[in-house]
């Protein structure tokens, strides 16, 4: 309920003490409450605002659906200015797999596996390497204006919450990624700059099903792209180097961190700024809150968004050539798609015989401009088997 | 615009003159709406025709291609034009036309030398506005949208999709109007990756041809003033941005040109971008003081939109809450006159401890004993209106108003605190608001609140109550009246109205006004106090 008294809460930026102390924050973190924002999320010119540059919050989300996750992201990144406030969002997703901008789910997830076990692939918005999310699994965004955009800060914030809090060393490496020891990887960085602000986004390591997640991603093989690779990388869980260690606890101890430090560098002495600055939000990414949110909602979770925003790429695969056409024949099949679309379809062996690389041919050609999906090679195989008229219609099947 | 294309060419007026025969002789101008209103001039029907044609399209058109008014004289290849070219070329009759400007990829940061384009927003003989998206390039992580810094339309895309491109090469070719000030701008976002090299200070000489580009930055509005007060816009120097003539500068060179103090020619140069960026500071030439102006026309003021956040936001949600609580209103006048009477006396005793006395703490007290009677109207209904919480504690909270807006801090637990105390702890609060420090705990809990605007001003009000409370008071100044005494004569009275709004759904009106009575007794009676003092 929103009364004057909370309203005096943002004008004076109070962080709301009840909130911070983090085991109650998310609760079961399913909880879908009515209420969009409980809390002061803004900053309306402070009378001190003369002495601070400017305020932070942190915003923590309501929900573990991975779409409405994004999506919020990508809304307060269009929506907001960062000139006064800077934002950081914390938010926990249920099982999927998250690939970068530019990168090819073919090559990055293991697609068929996950569509049997029910987790979603999506696309986000920033650029860099594929990821596996389940609860065990931390993410922050830092919102900042284009230049107040710096990795290297947010991460340090990161770095000094694990130090002080739980005792671990963790360290940034050139990559941005967070490292323990000397090469266990607990976090993966992307961002996303645009002309006003700039939004920097890591994943943490918590307590992640390490089987799941190296099933979850391995992609095929077979495919040249020129599209983001993942690098891959050892990885561990924060629990493992301290068994203490929750997400929750995490989501206080960084969100306290990031609250105290000032732009210049991070000194531990900032209560100061603590009290000053904005305190927590929680969010519950709906379209009744923020509206425009579902229609980021539904195009992150188009088919197309994630299938026809794929770089070009061209993957090879033996097809059997079907016995009546001939005997004992494998052919290589370089199949080539563009955005999503059959762009090309070559033959990628030696030694074929004429016929049958004309029959792949006429039916390459016919296939130009379909929507490609990792059953076409079984179409094609199939198409060899049907007469001229019949194998080079738009869709057969 | 100004009337006077038939003088001799004057540097002023030389621009004028040719534009309009550029016009008369081009089929189509890539006409801004910036450009559009020097061409007004209503002694040539020629001209109106085209400013007619062109005030009602958009901000760009499509250049027919091919026709190129420049590719007459010069290829139009070789017309990507440095300023220091333009200043010692002699002006042309056909310089109204275009250039060709290569938008550089501007430096990402982080040391980033080259860049992956990952996609095209945008193709070739595209119309782009500044700040549209022209593609999207990933560094490492780091996923960046490029925007144009041009108006204008995509001539030549320098990479394809996947292709490695460098920070400070061209990434594409954006052709212009010459007319648009922006482009050559040298400075962007902290670097310096330049077009041409600007000129150095170059001051306009009489009788030197090389002129300024003949556009002139303003509103039309601004241009309107000018024409009524036929002044040439070349001799206001302009202090806005990028040379922009403001009203304000407009007004100034009205007012010193009654006062006789000459006005500085413009020096806005063949370059105008640069020079004006560093004239754009003002310049020593504004030595007269500003002296009141006698009579300035009056403008209409532009509609401002502005979109509620904040604050106001928040505080639009909560009336909105609170105006679904059916609120009733009761009124009624009280007799101050024994407690102004008062008033000196306990103005002294309040400071002999320190505290700053208003009749504040008075209304607060009373209040509190007054509820103790009706304890319904201390009271918290939950949402949907099934569950009464009579409060035990008495936090009444007073209305304040800050630079922030309205605040209410309450006074907790006042059934146990002395009048003194109560001033204390208002004093304090009072103390805290004011500097904008109030801390949550002051702010949260109240169960009934007193506002106090007669202290601004007003008599009866409308009071909206604070959720989840179930009343508020409103009180007003204290007047002095001419009353009857019980004698029937006419005395001076010091009234004070007051105005209660409560919950219609659990309080009903006898109710309130009994409160209100008793409340009223305390005040008009302070002597009745003592028989409730705990």
């Amino acid at each position: 309920m929103m009364s004057l008294r909370n309203i005096a809460n943002m004008s004076l930026n109070i962080p709301l003490r009840a909130v911070v102390g983090g085991t109650n924050l998310l609760g079961s973190g399913t909880n879908l409450s009515n209420t969009g924002i409980v809390g002061c999320a803004t900053n309306v010119g402070t009378q001190d605002s003369s002495r601070i540059p400017f305020n932070r919050g942190v915003f923590i989300s309501q929900s573990t659906n991975i779409y409405s996750n994004l999506a919020f992201e990508d809304w307060l990144y269009k929506n907001w200015s960062f000139e006064k406030r800077n934002v950081m969002f914390i938010w926990q997703n249920s099982p999927c797999v998250v690939i970068g901008r530019h990168q090819n789910p073919y090559v990055e997830a293991n697609l068929q596996y996950l569509e049997s076990a029910g987790v979603p692939v999506v696309r986000r918005n920033s650029g860099g390497g594929a990821v596996y999310h389940d609860e065990g699994n931390l993410n922050c965004t830092f919102f900042t204006t284009r230049d107040r955009y710096n990795r290297k800060e947010n991460l340090e914030v990161i770095c000094q919450a694990l130090q002080e809090d739980f005792g671990i060393q963790a360290h940034v490496n050139h990559r941005d990624d967070i490292i323990i020891g000397q090469d266990f990887k607990v976090s993966g960085t992307a961002a996303k700059l645009g002309r006003q602000s700039a939004y920097h986004h890591c994943t943490l390591l918590v307590r992640t099903n390490k089987q799941q997640m190296k099933l979850a991603l391995q992609g095929d093989k077979n495919i040249q792209s020129k599209a983001t690779a993942s690098i891959p990388a050892l990885v561990m869980n924060l629990h493992d180097a301290n068994e203490d260690i929750s997400v929750q606890k995490l989501i206080s101890s960084i969100g306290r961190k990031y609250l105290e430090s000032s732009t210049k560098g991070i000194d531990a002495s900032s209560q100061q700024m603590y009290q000053l600055s904005n305190g927590y939000t929680l969010i519950n990414p709906t379209d009744d809150w923020f509206p425009g949110l579902a229609k980021v909602e539904a195009e992150l979770s188009s088919y197309s968004w994630l299938h026809n925003k794929t770089p070009r790429f061209t993957i090879t695969r033996p097809v059997t050539v079907p016995e009546c056409v001939a005997h004992n024949t494998t052919v290589n099949i370089a199949v080539q798609v563009y955005h999503g679309k059959v762009e090309d379809v070559k033959i990628a062996s030696q030694d074929v015989c004429p016929d049958v690389a004309d029959l792949i041919n006429e039916i390459g050609g016919a296939l130009k401009g379909s929507q490609y999906t990792p059953a076409i090679f079984n179409d094609l195989a199939s198409r060899m088997r049907l007469p001229q008229p019949l194998r080079n219609q738009r869709s057969v099947m | 615009m100004l009337g006077k294309s038939t003088h001799a060419p004057t540097p002023t007026h030389v621009p004028v003159h040719l534009i309009f025969n550029a016009t008369q002789r081009s089929c189509l101008i890539e006409a801004t709406w910036k450009s559009v209103p020097l061409i007004y001039n209503s002694a040539s029907p020629v001209m109106s025709y085209w400013a007619r044609q062109h005030s009602s399209c958009k901000r760009q058109t499509q250049v027919v291609p091919g026709w190129h008014p420049c590719s007459i004289c010069i290829p139009r290849s070789k017309w990507v034009l440095s300023r220091k070219h333009r200043a010692d070329r002699p002006f042309h009759t056909t310089a109204v036309g275009h250039r060709l400007v290569s938008f550089l990829l501007a430096d990402i940061g982080e040391g980033i030398k080259e860049v992956v384009i990952k996609e095209w927003f945008v193709s070739e003989g595209d119309t782009v506005a500044q700040f549209d998206s022209i593609c999207e390039v990933q560094s490492d992580k780091a996923s960046v949208t490029i925007t144009s810094r041009y108006d204008g339309v995509i001539r030549k895309l320098f990479y394809d999709v996947d292709d490695t491109a460098f920070v400070g090469k061209p990434l594409v070719d954006i052709e212009v109007s010459k007319e648009d000030d922006s482009v050559g701008a040298e400075v962007q976002e902290g670097e310096a990756i330049s077009v041409g090299r600007p000129v150095e200070g170059a001051v306009i000489e009489p009788g030197n041809f090389t002129l300024p580009t003949g556009k002139i930055l303003t509103t039309p509005a601004v241009r309107r003033i000018a024409m009524e007060y036929k002044i040439d816009l070349y001799d206001v120097q302009g202090t806005g941005k990028d040379g922009r003539i403001l009203k304000e500068d407009l007004l100034q060179y009205i007012e010193r040109k009654k006062s006789g103090v000459k006005a500085p020619v413009s020096s806005t140069p063949t370059s105008p971008t640069v020079a004006t960026r560093q004239t754009a500071a003002p310049t020593p030439a504004l030595q007269a003081p500003p002296t009141l102006p006698p009579s300035i026309p009056v403008f209409l003021g532009e509609d401002k939109d502005e979109t509620i956040t904040g604050f106001q936001k928040a505080m639009v949600r909560s009336m909105t809450h609170a105006m679904k609580i059916p609120h009733f209103g009761y009124c009624d006048e009280i007799d101050m006159t024994i407690l102004v009477n008062m008033r000196k006396e306990l103005k002294a005793m309040a400071q002999a401890h320190g505290v700053r006395f208003s009749y504040m703490p008075v209304f607060i007290k009373a209040a509190s004993i007054a509820l103790s009677h009706f304890p319904v109207l201390n009271s918290s209904v939950d949402e949907k209106c099934e569950n009464i919480k009579y409060k035990a504690s008495h936090n009444i909270g007073v209305a304040m108003d800050t630079s922030e807006g309205l605040i209410v801090p309450n006074v907790k637990g006042v059934q146990r605190l002395t009048l003194l105390e109560v001033a204390a702890e208002l004093n304090r609060l009072q103390e805290l608001g004011s500097r904008g420090a109030l801390k949550t705990q002051d702010i949260t809990g109240g169960t009934f609140t007193l506002s106090n605007i007669g202290s601004i001003g007003g008599t009866y009000a409308k009071a909206v109550i604070l959720p989840p409370e179930v009343a508020i008071g409103a009180i007003g100044k204290i007047q002095a009246l001419p009353r009857f005494d019980a004698a029937g004569n006419v005395t001076k009275a010091h009234i004070m109205q007051v105005s209660w709004s409560a919950d219609h759904r659990i309080i009903d009106g006898a109710t309130m006004a009994r409160f209100s009575n008793l409340w009223k007794s305390f005040l008009e009676n302070p002597a009745t106090m003592i028989m409730h003092l705990k």
